[in-house]
């Protein structure tokens, strides 16, 4: 097929249309972003699993069931959010934003505001710095290998506000770990829960934010 | 415009194809985008020369992209935003910022007069196509894009604002302080 560009030279145009002969298959943004939710789903599964809150047995059901499925409701619309403003392009640059600054209050109203304990009072108190710092690091590590895998998915995808993208990100893996901590960590303390539970992902935002850009752009 | 239609229609199936992994489809895609890129590149550069750098590495990210396309996303756009980003780097990196005398003013805004215009008046349009590029060089980046998009492509505010990842308003406002430098440029030469 005959192409001519007026007023691009020859050799610019040879060397794009070379580009043809080299374009091997490329996994779809679309299966990796599945992929990536399947690592992020599965990270949280196993960061609950590995150590459950010790008193989730004795916790109110109908209490557990409300703050659990708020939780999940978040993270979930969190990593739509994401998926959904894929485009790259169009208004979904609201979303993102939402999603950005939205998650970490949202998640601290639903944990700090009303955190849950069994019908005899809390199994534990927390212990001060050390146990946030726990919390703290473990959040970050589970909600790293979710943004991790996210950051992956949207390798090269990004061509409009690649740092929101990347704080999106962080604040979706964050709030699958932040959800993942509900599950594992009985301390009803506030502020353990916004040192040790909230702070975490606004941290991993800001990773998302900062490293997100080198690695989504275009 | 119904040809613009047609082009989009069979640009969006030719870009689908190529993500989908038809290699024999990019020769077409650059072949119905490759002029309205092009042209958006110089309106970018504003210099003969960079424009092709521009061009050139925007369809090398696309290529490289091409497996995150979404299928019925608007190819152009999509290709404007990553021409533009290409563009701001360029500009962070410090270069792709020509001298301000180098402009090729009467080639990237054919502003004569007119055939039967007398040479004066040929003059004049050309002086002020000069100065429009000049001061559209001059304005900060955001504002310049914003401008170029919505009246030189003539993407609506919503479009621009995809292209730019910006609200609908803040488009409207780039590009009204936009005509406001410029209006008040031109003033400024004629008094």
């Amino acid at each position: 097929m005959s192409v001519r560009v007026p007023g691009v030279s020859d050799e610019v145009e040879r060397r794009i249309l070379d580009l043809a002969q080299h374009s091997p298959p490329q996994m779809r943004l679309g299966t990796r972003l599945a992929l990536a939710s399947a690592v992020v789903v599965g990270t949280t599964i196993v960061t609950v699993l590995a150590h459950p809150r010790p008193d989730l047995r004795q916790l109110p059901v109908a209490a557990l069931a409300v703050s659990t499925g708020a939780l999940a409701a978040i993270a979930l619309a969190s990593v739509l959010g994401v998926i959904w403003s894929r485009r790259s392009t169009g208004p979904s640059v609201r979303a993102l934003r939402l999603v950005a600054f939205g998650t970490a209050p949202l998640l601290a109203l639903v944990t700090a505001s009303r955190p849950l304990t069994t019908a005899d009072g809390p199994t534990s108190l927390s212990s001060g710095i050390l146990d946030a710092l726990a919390c703290l690091a473990t959040m970050c590590a589970a909600s790293g290998v979710g943004l991790l895998a996210l950051l992956i998915a949207f390798r090269r995808a990004v061509s409009v506000a690649p740092q929101l993208r990347g704080a999106a990100l962080g604040a979706a893996a964050g709030a699958f770990g932040g959800l993942a901590m509900h599950l594992r960590c009985p301390s009803p303390d506030p502020v353990h829960i916004l040192a040790g539970h909230v702070v975490p992902i606004a941290i991993i935002a800001t990773i998302g934010a900062l490293v997100g850009p080198r690695v989504v752009r275009a | 415009m119904n040809d613009r239609a047609d082009d989009t229609l069979a640009l969006s199936s030719a870009m689908e194809r190529f993500a989908r992994g038809d290699a024999s489809a990019f020769a077409e895609i650059y072949r119905l985008l490759g002029p309205r890129l092009f042209l958006l590149c110089r309106r970018l550069c504003g210099s003969a020369a960079d424009p092709q750098d521009l061009f050139q590495e925007t369809f090398f990210k696309l290529h490289r992209a091409r497996a995150t396309f979404v299928e019925g996303s608007n190819v152009v756009h999509w290709a404007f935003a990553i021409a533009r980003s290409v563009h701001v780097d360029a500009i962070r990196r410090g270069r792709r910022r020509p001298a301000l005398e180098t402009f090729p003013a009467i080639e990237t805004f054919p502003m004569v007069a007119g055939e039967f215009a007398s040479p004066e008046a040929n003059f004049d349009a050309a002086e002020i196509a000069r100065l429009v590029e000049k001061t559209l060089f001059e304005m900060p980046e955001p504002q310049r894009a914003a401008f170029i998009l919505t009246r030189e492509e003539g993407l609506s505010a919503a479009e621009a604002g995809s292209v730019l990842g910006a609200s609908e308003t803040a488009i409207r406002l780039r590009v009204m302080r936009a005509r406001d430098m410029l209006r008040a440029a031109i003033e400024g030469a004629r008094l």
